[in-house]
């Protein structure tokens, strides 16, 4: 499974949802806070991902994980799902 | 107050009054089971007795021979664990228990109470004179417990029968359908609203499925049908709603959202539609007779007969009636009322034009990110959808925001499950603010319900 091609299309999915900016083109780089997704979208995304993914990591690990850039969320990501 | 058999000499001996897959009884029959039994009745004259059956009918058979003569009567329902039987048997210092089955040798009732084990034959003869008198019967009821462990109130026949109207003349028309357990209050509403006019109650098989309930009701000609809106729109979905003629409809004990009405109302056009705000803390509070939602915003200034209502800052609604009898048994006998009058019905409500509406209860309340969401605001705009049949929103843990929102829904008919689920969230997103937005929709087969026809939650 590609983990990061699931995430981009839920991603962009939750940005529709929640009446953000259509597909914008995530990069590496990206810093999540200025995705177009808000708090409540991030939120929002993370339960989705639980539901395509079967768990959610963040829940998961023991010390908080705050990933900033794409890139850490997708690396969280690929690390913890099986 | 006249207790229930003596009201029994006010209707015609010939009137059917309770009719089950056995057989009917009439006003006759309970006169002479009455008679019968009188001597052995004499015994339980002023004791506390509980009482736990299988059977409606034998259950009402014997309300009726107890009312008036004994001092407390525990209404349990069929479903209590048996150490919450135990707890209510002792909190309300019950002397004698009666069931239409023997008690489960495992799981005995406390040393201190009497087991009584009545088939509907003779009335089991004590070895104990009773009182010499009685001046009126307790009546103890569990509320359903939605906040946590059910209470026990206590009730009078005169707070029982408050909003009951008693017209002799036109129960005759009336054939009711009995489909709440009668040991609640929402069943002993129908019963009393039944018995005391005189008119037929109808009653199902408790356990059977809704299809075969309504299939029996409608073979003995029912016409009026008191339920909460979940089975109504289960009623609705059936098969023999065709069957139905229906003139009463009463809903009760949920939220009556415009949807639900709306349907009724084009589904049964000849039927008079009635939503009854109640609890078994404040008993019937009122009734809502002109089709719409909530109730009037008037009723705050000059309210229905009988009660009183006052709405604090965060659209808590508070009841008051005339009666305000009721108390707490198991809180040191504590009055269900502040100081003054009140009761605290748990229940939130909005002003919307000249109308409140019910947002829901306040207990079941969503907390996203900080921000308050009742379940039964986003359920009443899922359910004005077309495509949806049910819906049940619930609260679901989130790592960031404490919780989201999520929703259950069964659709009406078969439909791809991703557009079903766009498109309520969509819909959602027009007029509910960001956080009230299911998170996620959750397309399923079938609805948990309570024991009381509520929405599981």
């Amino acid at each position: 499974m590609d983990v990061r091609a699931v995430i981009i299309k839920q991603f962009n999915e939750t940005l529709n949802m929640t009446g953000g900016a259509k597909d914008i083109g995530l990069v590496d780089d990206t810093v999540l806070l200025e995705s177009g997704l808000d708090s409540l979208g991030f939120a929002i995304l993370v339960t989705r991902l639980e539901q395509v993914f079967g768990c959610d990591p963040f829940t998961m690990v023991e010390t908080p994980v705050y990933p900033r850039t794409f890139k850490e969320f997708v690396g969280f990501y690929e690390q913890h799902i099986k | 107050m006249t207790s229930l058999h003596e009201n029994c000499r006010l209707l015609p001996n010939e009137r059917v009054l309770w009719v089950n897959a056995d057989g009917q009884v009439d006003i006759d029959g309970l006169q002479v089971e009455y008679a019968t039994n009188e001597a052995a009745l004499k015994a339980y004259t002023g004791k506390k007795i509980a009482v736990q059956f299988g059977s409606d009918l034998l259950l009402a058979r014997l309300l009726v021979m107890l009312d008036g003569l004994v001092a407390q009567i525990l209404l349990l329902p069929q479903g209590v664990s048996h150490e919450e039987r135990n707890s209510f048997l002792d909190s309300t210092g019950t002397e004698i228990f009666v069931a239409d089955r023997p008690v489960d040798a495992n799981h005995p009732v406390d040393e201190g109470v009497m087991c009584i084990y009545w088939d509907g034959t003779s009335i089991p003869k004590l070895n104990e004179s009773g009182a010499s008198r009685c001046h009126e019967t307790n009546w103890v009821l569990a509320t359903s417990g939605t906040t946590g462990t059910p209470k026990l109130v206590s009730h009078t026949l005169a707070s029982l029968t408050r909003s009951v109207v008693g017209n002799i003349h036109k129960g005759a028309n009336y054939r009711w359908a009995l489909l709440y357990e009668l040991s609640r209050f929402a069943g002993l509403q129908v019963f009393l609203q039944a018995f005391l006019s005189g008119s037929m109650l109808i009653f199902p098989a408790r356990d059977a499925p809704l299809i075969q309930k309504l299939e029996f009701l409608s073979g003995k000609g029912v016409n009026s049908i008191s339920a909460t809106p979940s089975m109504w729109r289960q009623i609705l979905m059936s098969t023999m709603v065709d069957d139905l003629k229906l003139q009463q409809i009463t809903l009760g004990g949920e939220i009556a959202d415009q949807k639900i009405l709306s349907s009724l109302t084009a589904r049964f056009p000849q039927a008079r539609i009635v939503h009854i705000y109640a609890s078994t803390e404040a008993g019937v509070g009122f009734v809502v007779k002109d089709g719409l939602v909530g109730f009037p915003a008037s009723w705050l200034i000059t309210p229905p007969d009988g009660i009183d209502m006052k709405i604090n800052q965060d659209g808590m609604l508070f009841l008051r009636t005339t009666l305000s009898e009721q108390k707490y048994v198991d809180n040191g006998n504590k009055s269900v009322c502040d100081d003054n009058g009140f009761v605290l019905t748990g229940d939130l409500v909005k002003k919307k034009a000249d109308r409140y509406i019910f947002l829901g209860r306040d207990s079941g309340a969503i907390n996203v990110g900080g921000n308050k969401v009742v379940p039964e605001e986003v359920e009443a705009v899922v359910l004005a959808m077309d495509e949806v049949s049910q819906c049940h929103v619930y609260g679901k843990s989130n790592p960031f925001l404490g919780q989201l929102v999520v929703a259950d829904v069964l659709p009406v008919v078969d439909i791809n499950h991703e557009t079903l689920s766009n498109n309520i969230v969509s819909y959602c997103r027009d007029r509910l603010a960001a956080y009230k937005v299911p998170a996620l929709v959750n397309v399923v087969q079938d609805f948990d319900f309570t024991s009381t026809g509520k929405i599981k939650r």
